[in-house]
């Protein structure tokens, strides 16, 4: 993706992009909201095919419907960080 | 009492609880306190780095600087937070170029990383700190006959060499042996599950799921014990849409090997998580914890 060789062929660079922009924005990555999210951009009716996973991980407590954030000063301090890095425009 | 600073990661406050639960109780009867790191952030995964590597390595620096600050090694539980935290950290100290931006994001934030923080998995600590005649006398439930096949992943021992042989490690397997159950023969104990692409590429990630699963159970397994938390994911949660979908019928239990160790160790159940397993462990575990 960083070179841009990716190919429409796969999903995965979309969620790849919904992954990375969702630790920007929340600092951790909740499961849940990180598959909707995937759904609801590529596939809705994808979702229904992983509703059996879904519901077998909510009825054994492992899909958080809140999410965790990070508190209000660390994130504020991972973004500032973050913004920094993308102003350098890539590692090399 | 040996401390270490502990970088939970995402899943274990969300998916994989029973992880980090036996892991912190594991810690405690083996004489080692896990003393979670403040603040911490998500270690961007794969995914940070394929889209914007230096973000990538920053977000992970931030969590490198607030351990480096209190002095431990840093454990992280998740093959993937460990293998991306120990990337940035490699990358910080032999890259001059990457070393210097990455600190100079840091500062915006008002931090700084020296590149003196050691990172860890948790296999490592807990197979390489403590003697294994330690963890035997520490074992109060016979586990003897339980066959496991010893699940590493693909991100716990590669790409760099670290505290194992790439190809064949053993750490996981004298862990097993030495909570006197059986570490059963694993050819692709190393071999990857596919990850995050069960939501993107999901027939390549149920063909290697059922790879896997067909292989522990065709050498015998009564369970597999894993240190990651996609791998125990990934195998216990879509068990079903594998057999489905390949027409078989596994019922393979799939441990956290801290589980493993808090079940042999006899720590309470809450700790230990089983209720968080999907393919239920108790018909595999019920012999052995009624001897």
């Amino acid at each position: 993706m960083r070179h841009h060789l990716s190919t429409k062929r796969t999903r995965t660079p979309i969620l790849y992009k919904l992954f990375s922009d969702t630790v920007y924005n929340v600092g951790m990555i909740p499961r849940f909201g990180c598959m909707s999210r995937f759904y609801l951009h590529v596939n809705p009716f994808g979702a229904l095919k992983a509703a059996p996973v879904a519901l077998g991980l909510l009825r054994h407590g492992r899909l958080q419907l809140k999410a965790k954030t990070l508190k209000p000063q660390a994130k504020r301090q991972l973004q500032t960080i973050l913004d920094k890095a993308k102003a350098f425009g890539g590692a090399s | 009492m040996k401390y270490y600073s502990y970088f939970p990661g995402c899943c274990m406050h969300d998916d994989s609880p029973m992880y980090d639960t036996s892991a912190r109780a594991v810690a405690k009867v083996l004489d080692m306190e896990l003393i979670e790191l403040d603040d911490w952030n998500c270690c961007g995964s794969t995914p940070y780095t394929v889209v914007d590597e230096l973000s990538a390595f920053c977000c992970c620096a931030r969590n490198l600087a607030l351990a480096e600050k209190r002095g431990f090694d840093l454990v992280a539980a998740c093959s993937d937070c460990y293998l991306i935290l120990n990337r940035t950290d490699q990358h910080f100290k032999e890259y001059p170029e990457i070393k210097t931006k990455i600190n100079e994001a840091l500062a915006a934030g008002g931090l700084e990383y020296h590149g003196t923080v050691r990172v860890r998995h948790i296999l490592d600590v807990f197979a390489n700190d403590v003697s294994m005649e330690d963890v035997k006398a520490r074992v109060k439930v016979d586990l003897s006959g339980l066959k496991v096949a010893p699940y590493y992943g693909c991100q716990v021992v590669r790409p760099t060499p670290n505290f194992d042989d790439p190809e064949n490690p053993q750490a996981l397997e004298r862990l097993i042996e030495s909570l006197g159950a059986k570490a059963t023969p694993y050819p692709l104990k190393t071999r990857c599950c596919g990850g995050s692409l069960i939501l993107s590429e999901e027939e390549i990630a149920l063909g290697l799921m059922y790879k896997l699963l067909d292989n522990a159970t065709a050498n015998g397994a009564d369970c597999i014990a894993t240190v990651c938390p996609f791998c125990q994911l990934n195998l216990d949660a879509y068990q079903g849409m594998v057999n489905k979908k390949f027409k078989a019928n596994f019922n393979l239990p799939i441990l956290f090997f801290t589980q493993l160790m808090g079940i042999a160790f006899g720590i309470e159940s809450k700790a230990v998580g089983l209720k968080y397993n999907i393919v239920p462990a108790d018909k595999v575990l019920a012999g052995h914890l009624g001897k």
